[in-house]
């Protein structure tokens, strides 16, 4: 456990910042959740339509 | 070093209509302010400043911008907070105007430095609000996590991670919907009817096909899927065209069907769900009202803590006090809880029905929309298709349905699919043969047919199964990235509580002092990974106790909700010392609140504490304490001229009334010089003890001039001689004409200039009395200060003196 007192808004920014880094995590939707935050765009709709837009890409691809 | 404010000005925004300015000279202030004077105003500029938000007007039925903007500005007017630092160089003001039809913010400090301080301080916790204890107080020990996050600023964080498990939901509930197990057996049976076995590796399908077309002797053998269309396009003779276009689109309304098939029970199962929970909300028309309630009352408790300014109910506008109506609002809504639980399950159910039946009449759209689907020849497929087609919307129309409507949804047994609703499979399977037989006149069409089929069906089966695995994938990342979010989420809350403790424990013994509640703690509900809640545990005589509502009162987990947001306070607040406590003692007993006061006073004198009230007692009683430690005080007023606004002061309401007097501005007298007055007269009467006669409560303050005029002559009659002589200057006050014209509510102010200046100057001959005129003392004199062997009173220096009997 970390053991430094974290405010709301570094534990989310410090996850955000290493959420890529999580075992077998996607990095392709680690990095646009990351983005969203960053943008300060994270939200119920903003999230499914990010979802939603990976899986189309994915599904382009061959 | 810390920074402290010196200075609010709010223009427009929320309650204040024109300006407010609150000069605070890096001081603390109490401010007394009425429900519905609009004092929060302050609080919520303040978060709008540094946050861009304000966490009790956020909600997707708000939009913050507009309900920041007092709402009788014209579009032209800008709205604005200014805040002056301690720190000069973070002194901004953030605007709030139209611009081309939009409303849109601004900062005037442009600087690095500005930027990087308004950054570090949305780390901190500079504002608490009471909706934030009360929240507290009230929850059950799930919702207890939440609002407890919310005190000590873990807000964002409880919904970043709702907003987390909405989207790993989400991919779940659509691989369900999509059932893809059951459309690549589909695919899996047409390749064995055409090719004899169901193929997954696209080296076994170019095997199989070599051996089929190896009779053929085409000369080619097939290595791709280009191989295959060639091969296609060598054994599509043009006379049988038309047929094998026919059977293709055939074999698809089958494929399509025979898949449907297969899902009757599992549609017919999720609408049994969705007809019982519909049945169980409507069958309870409590309930039901209950669910609907819920959102008038939230509706109704939005509207009395922000837009009803006085103490009556909204509805029925019979006199009630406003807290008292939040209290029942929030009493009622834990009644209604457990029919919002039932409710949720009824949502899902029907949002599963609905997903469901859009999706397989958007698969029967596929083949109603292919070209062959209007051929006279298939009248009676095309019949049962739209037939079923009928059917299912059925079930999404029941899925729409609003269970307030009053209307019944209709039975399961009555829209139950059923294998005869698919009989069209057989006509289909035979026409199918049909065409097979005609074909087998043609051995290069079967061939083709049957290419064409398991090839059609190889690459179905590679796409679902390419879409199962990237939602897989993604519900896999979103578990994986869920799971870790939870787990630092309650390293957080852990190291905050386990770091803190002792603070906490100790702002709660001081409010809580000789009591037998020890060692108090929080703890965190939930193994290994999970966050599910929190509970409190503490010492009662020796033995471990939890939950606290066994022995607490509201009073103690209201002093738990403030210990731990003044922990954050010293845990969070770098960059800042000062905070806004808004109405936090609202659910004190009388014991608590005075204690609070003491603990603020004692613990936190270094910072700049900025006090709102609506408890008149309480600020009666801190206001004592605060005048000792030079605290400023006022008071919060709201009227429709200037909608939310600052009590004016005695020095102000004196430089007003010599400005205008100079000016001529008769018109605009009569009030200050009214208040003046009154104010002037109040304190006159409590330093010289006048006694007058008994009323109740805030009733006692409302005392009109002329009595305290009386009184104050009548007391300085029995104790003082001296005095007695200046008598006269009492006597113009009370028998002048300006006093009377004050004191009417009848008629309009409309005296002379002259009458007002002679008054004003008798109002100052007459502080004159009872204020020292040496600069340097300037303080009142004071029945307290009564020397017993001269027998006089006198002021702080002792220049102003009078004999006094007492």
């Amino acid at each position: 456990m970390d053991s430094k007192v974290k405010s709301g808004k570094e534990i989310l920014d410090d996850f955000f910042a290493n959420i890529s880094e999580i075992k077998n995590v996607d990095k392709g939707l680690a990095d646009s959740l990351s983005n969203l935050y960053q943008q300060g765009k994270l939200s119920d709709t903003a999230v499914k339509n990010e979802l939603s837009n990976l899986r189309d890409k994915d599904a382009n691809k061959n | 070093m810390q920074t402290k404010i010196k200075k609010i000005s709010i223009t427009g925004l929320r309650g204040v209509q024109k300006t407010m300015e609150l000069p605070l000279s890096e001081k603390s202030i109490l401010l007394y302010g009425d429900n519905g004077t609009g004092k929060s105003s302050i609080s919520d500029s303040v978060e709008w400043f540094f946050n861009d938000s304000v966490s009790h007007l956020s909600g997707s039925e708000i939009e913050l911008k507009e309900a920041m903007r007092n709402a009788n500005l014209n579009e032209t007017e800008v709205a604005s907070v200014e805040i002056d630092f301690s720190k000069a160089i973070f002194t901004s003001d953030k605007t709030l105007a139209y611009k081309k039809g939009k409303l849109v913010n601004d900062y005037s400090n442009k600087s690095t430095e500005f930027d990087e301080y308004i950054e570090k301080t949305k780390s901190e916790n500079l504002i608490l609000r009471y909706q934030f204890l009360t929240d507290f107080i009230d929850k059950t020990k799930g919702d207890k996590l939440k609002s407890l996050s919310d005190v000590i600023g873990f807000s964002e964080v409880n919904k970043t991670k709702d907003i987390l498990k909405k989207a790993y939901n989400s991919i779940k509930s659509e691989i369900k919907n999509q059932n893809y197990e059951a459309q690549i057996n589909t695919q899996k049976q047409i390749q064995i009817e055409k090719i004899g076995a169901a193929i997954g590796v696209d080296r076994n399908l170019f095997e199989i096909v070599n051996e089929i077309i190896s009779p053929i002797k085409l000369g080619l053998e097939v290595k791709s899927f280009t191989d295959i269309d060639v091969v296609l396009n060598l054994l599509k003779a043009p006379r049988n065209t038309k047929e094998l276009n026919e059977l293709r689109f055939l074999e698809s309304c089958k494929s399509t069907l025979t898949n449907l098939k297969g899902e009757i029970e599992l549609l017919n199962s999720e609408y049994e769900k969705y007809y019982s929970e519909f049945k169980i909300i409507a069958d309870d028309v409590q309930g039901i009202m209950q669910v609907f309630f819920a959102e008038l009352l939230k509706a109704g408790s939005t509207v009395l803590e922000k837009y009803h300014k006085d103490e009556t109910c909204p509805l029925c506008l019979q006199p009630k006090e406003k807290k008292e109506l939040l209290i029942e609002i929030q009493k009622r809504l834990k009644e209604i809880e457990e029919s919002s639980k039932k409710k949720a399950v009824y949502d899902l159910a029907k949002q599963t029905v609905t997903q469901f039946s859009t999706e397989r009449i958007k698969r029967l759209d596929i083949l109603r929309s292919d070209v062959h689907y209007n051929e006279n020849n298939i009248e009676q497929i095309k019949k049962a298709i739209d037939n079923l087609a009928v059917k299912i919307s059925l079930y999404e129309k029941a899925g729409n349905e609003k269970v307030t409507s009053g209307n019944k949804l209709s039975d399961a047994k009555d829209l139950k699919l059923k294998d005869t609703d698919f009989a069209i499979i057989d006509t289909l399977a035979s026409k199918i043969g049909e065409i097979q037989t005609e074909l087998t006149k043609d051995n290069n069409a079967v061939t083709y047919s049957n290419i064409s089929a398991a090839k059609e069906a190889f690459q179905r089966i590679k796409k679902f199964e390419k879409e199962k695995r990237v939602l897989e994938d993604q519900r896999s990342s979103m578990e994986l990235i869920y799971t870790e979010f939870v787990k630092r989420q309650k390293e957080g809350l852990e190291n905050f509580i386990s770091t803190f403790s002792g603070t906490i424990n100790e702002y709660y013994q001081f409010m809580n002092p000789g009591e037998q509640f020890q060692e108090l703690k929080i703890v965190t509900i939930g193994e290994e990974d999970e966050l599910n809640g929190i509970t409190i545990e503490y010492k009662y005589n020796e033995n471990w106790v939890s939950p606290p509502q066994k022995y607490f009162s509201e009073s103690h987990l209201n002093c738990f909700g403030l210990s731990f947001f003044l922990a954050s306070v010293i845990a969070f607040n770098k960059e800042n010392k000062f905070l806004f406590l808004d109405d936090v003692i609202s659910s004190f007993d009388s014991n608590h609140r005075i204690r609070f006061a003491n603990l603020l006073f004692e613990k936190f004198a270094d910072y700049q504490i900025i006090l709102l009230t609506h408890e008149i007692e309480w600020y009666q009683y801190v206001s004592q304490l605060a005048k000792r430690k030079s605290w400023l005080i006022n008071e919060i007023k709201w009227n429709d001229a200037d909608g939310t606004h600052l009590e004016d002061k005695p020095t102000d309401l004196r430089e007003i009334i010599e400005t205008n007097l100079a000016k001529g501005n008769v018109d605009i007298l009569g009030n200050p010089i009214r208040k003046y007055l009154e104010h002037t007269l109040k304190d006159i009467c409590a330093n010289l003890e006048v006694k007058v006669s008994f009323r109740m409560n805030e009733q006692n303050e409302k005392r009109m001039p002329d009595e305290l005029l009386n009184e104050l002559k009548s007391k300085i009659n029995k104790s003082s001689v001296e005095l007695k002589a200046h008598i006269p200057i009492i006597d113009r006050i009370i028998n002048s004409n300006i006093l009377g014209n004050l004191l009417s509510h009848d008629n309009p102010f409309s005296p002379k200039l002259g009458d007002l200046k002679s008054f004003w100057t008798d109002l100052t001959d007459m502080e004159k009395l009872f204020y020292c005129q040496d600069t340097a003392c300037k303080k009142p004199v004071l029945v307290k200060h009564y020397d017993t062997v001269k027998k006089r009173i006198r002021c702080g220096c002792d220049k102003t003196n009078y004999d006094w009997k007492s």
